[in-house]
């Protein structure tokens, strides 16, 4: 080889890796973070990130584990945050608020981007002060799922799809029960706001409400009061409901969930998103039934949604991501791996052979959520979770407790100056 | 300079000192960046309103006085405290108890030493699991040895009363440490003054309490100290299998402070917070430290 031919080569390789060198810089990559156990990421996130990258060869997306809160806060403070961040309406609401997450009506308006498809009831909660700080990604419902076994057994029929009232919700639970099996009729799967939330709505009730831009603790409301009691009733005087004990229900690993597993529960209160877990159920047959009433339906709106981070570099890119996890095809991915229903109308449920799966579907038009507002994880965890400890512990009266909510709520909310 | 700096120094102890600093250099500005950096900011952040995603803001000893008038504040000292004034000194007596076991001579003692100090080698969440485990209520093994003596367990983990106390004994779970250090502490012990006190006509507790304990006081001393402080900053358990509940019954000193920190993104008040627990910590050791010349023995000191 002479030293001209070397330089031949050289050169020609040159041409041909700048060639390639301006293909790749044409490719955009952005990075989302999200939570979800290895199943989802696998299955749903990573997926779904394979259909984008199809559809629009020009923008990769990395996925990368959602790391600690103060990791995220630190990487905002340094500007590496990631380009797009799954969040609940309280994150949205927290970094929407301090500037951190882009309001996307703007780009909705600029694409005109048909928001119609999507669920109105979803889309609001993410609004705060009027504005989109997040797309929805998927919502989420509650059902019964039932112990078929314990049912035939103690001869009670599933409510199926017409909800129970409350005197026959009792009723079954009383039915359902064994206290020398350590058998309960009810419980819940956790015992958080989630699973509380529906409760004195059915009644007619609320605990927090909006005037104007004012916040208010409404726990002194006396259908709500009702609620609580009718609870602690089942609770304490019935003993046909596993106590919901913040505590109790963190020192048993997954709380009324667990009983049902083994066996031991008639019916729970529980969520689409656990589905995969009953399908794994050997031991005794299940099925699933819509969530109870008493004045009015009503159903928790649960779910999860986008926010673009407001400093990213590549804002188009992320919301071509965002836009793309709204069409049929990734919605559908959802379903098929029973992670949460859609949040765009129209589509059917999980495809659950021989179970009554329109449980999920039927309630969509119940849904409902609180007014939202920043300073509440903090006042729940401090006021709320804490005082209705000691209605699940029978220390004391659900209008105590109440009572004492509303009394704190609201100074609380004072301080804060939600008032 | 350099003849300011090494001034007197020959030209063999320069280079010793240059390379010195050199080696050292790494630790020093892992230190000043690592340590004493996020220590000032901290102290600042202290006087200041902070979420991390907004601009922090001066608000001077607000942070200070709003503790003062917090009644969750208060609850988490009364916890820590109550955990770290009874957790300590029953870490003290099963550490000590199981190294003096682990000391006699018979046969088989190296394999228990291995199986007590195993436990220690396993940690934090996965620990925290096992022993929600055994506390509960219904599935839990420490409900069914009670229920095969008759005794119907509490919900532990689940009850006001019993989860604080449930918390205490599972910290025992982790002696192995410090019964290690005890175990040095007695294999130290010169046999010959065994001896002398078995001429004088001594029987085991005579030995016990006045050859073995006061010639492990600096020990004892040490494991006190150290346990104090852990005490003091106790969180995954808590964490993990209560989350403070129920009823605030389990609210560690630090559970408030990283709820504060990361849930509530009042970075300011948490740093506040930290700094009091540092004082508290600060304060408890050196009272220790002070009452050690009444009852720490070093080598052949006497006293009284």
């Amino acid at each position: 080889m002479n030293a001209k031919r070397i330089v031949g080569v050289a050169l020609a390789a040159m041409v041909l890796l700048s060639a390639v060198a301006m293909e790749a810089s044409a490719v955009t990559t952005i990075r989302w973070t999200a939570w979800g156990n290895i199943r989802r990421v696998e299955n749903l996130y990573k997926v779904i990130i394979g259909y984008f990258e199809a559809a629009k060869p020009d923008i990769k997306v990395t996925y990368e584990p959602y790391p600690e809160t103060e990791k995220i806060l630190a990487m905002f403070a340094a500007g590496t945050a990631p380009d797009i961040i799954l969040c609940d309406w309280n994150i949205a609401q927290t970094y929407g608020g301090a500037g951190r997450a882009l309001p996307l009506d703007p780009l909705i308006k600029r694409d005109k981007f048909d928001l119609g498809r999507i669920y109105e009831v979803a889309l609001d909660s993410y609004r705060t002060k009027g504005v989109l700080y997040a797309m929805p990604f998927k919502i989420d419902v509650h059902m019964l799922v039932i112990n078929k076994d314990l049912f035939d057994k103690a001869g009670v029929k599933s409510p199926e799809n017409t909800p129970w009232n409350w005197a026959q919700l009792r009723e079954a639970a009383i039915k359902l029960t064994d206290a020398g099996k350590k058998q309960f009729g009810f419980s819940w799967y956790e015992s958080g706001y989630d699973a509380y939330s529906a409760w004195p709505w059915m009644n007619g009730g609320s605990m927090i409400v909006k005037e104007g831009d004012k916040i208010k603790y409404t726990f002194n409301d006396p259908n709500t009061v009702e609620a609580f009691q009718f609870l602690a009733d089942l609770v304490h005087k019935d003993k046909a409901m596993l106590s919901p004990s913040q505590a109790t229900a963190t020192a048993m690993g997954m709380g009324g969930e667990q009983y049902f597993m083994t066996g031991k529960v008639g019916f729970m209160m529980s969520g689409d998103w656990h589905m995969s877990a009953y399908t794994q159920i050997k031991d005794f047959n299940w099925d699933l039934a819509v969530m109870p009433y008493q004045k009015v339906r009503a159903v928790e709106l649960g779910g999860i949604a986008n926010l673009i981070n407001a400093g990213s570099k590549y804002k188009d890119e992320a919301w071509e991501f965002l836009k793309f996890m709204t069409t049929e095809k990734a919605q559908k991915r959802l379903l098929e791996t029973m992670e949460g229903l859609p949040m765009i109308k129209g589509m059917p449920a999980y495809d659950l052979p021989g179970k009554n799966a329109k449980a999920l579907t039927d309630v969509i038009p119940y849904l409902k959520f609180e007014p939202h507002f920043p300073e509440w994880a903090q006042s729940s965890e401090e006021i709320e979770y804490p005082l209705l400890d000691q209605l699940w512990m029978g220390k004391k009266t659900a209008q105590e407790v109440c009572d004492e909510i509303t009394q704190k709520g609201n100074a609380f909310l004072k301080k804060v100056g939600r008032q | 300079m350099k003849g300011r700096l090494f001034r007197g120094l020959s030209k063999l102890r320069v280079r010793e000192a240059i390379g010195f600093y050199v080696a050292i250099s790494p630790w020093v500005f892992g230190f000043f960046a690592f340590v004493i950096g996020p220590l000032i900011a901290s102290i600042y952040l202290s006087f200041t309103n902070y979420s991390v995603i907004r601009p922090a803001e001066f608000v001077g000893l607000r942070n200070y006085s709003e503790m003062m008038h917090n009644e969750l504040f208060w609850q988490s000292l009364k916890v820590t405290s109550i955990y770290t004034f009874s957790a300590v000194p029953l870490h003290l007596l099963v550490s000590l108890t199981v190294a003096a076991l682990l000391n006699l001579r018979i046969a088989g003692v190296a394999l228990f030493r291995t199986i007590y100090y195993m436990p220690t080698v396993i940690t934090g969440v996965a620990v925290a699991l096992l022993w929600q485990w055994i506390f509960n209520p219904q599935f839990g093994v420490l409900n069914f040895l009670l229920s095969k003596v008759g005794i119907e367990g509490p919900l532990w983990l689940g009850s006001e009363t019993w989860a604080l106390p449930a918390l205490i004994v599972m910290s025992c779970w982790g002696v192995g440490s410090s019964m290690l250090i005890f175990l040095a502490a007695l294999q130290g012990i010169p046999t010959q003054l065994y001896e002398a006190a078995e001429i004088d006509g001594a029987n085991w507790w005579q030995k016990f309490g006045r050859v073995t304990l006061p010639l492990i006081t600096p020990v004892i001393f040490f494991n006190l100290v150290m346990g104090v402080i852990n005490s003091f900053q106790v969180f995954t358990n808590a964490f993990i299998m209560t989350n403070g509940g129920p009823n605030n019954a389990t609210l560690f000193y630090v559970l408030n402070l990283y709820r504060q920190a990361f849930q509530f993104f009042h970075m300011g008040y948490a740093s506040a917070l930290a700094w009091v627990l540092f004082a508290i910590i600060l304060i408890c050791t050196l009272m220790i430290i002070k009452s050690s010349a009444a009852w720490v023995y070093y080598e052949a000191e006497v006293k009284g």
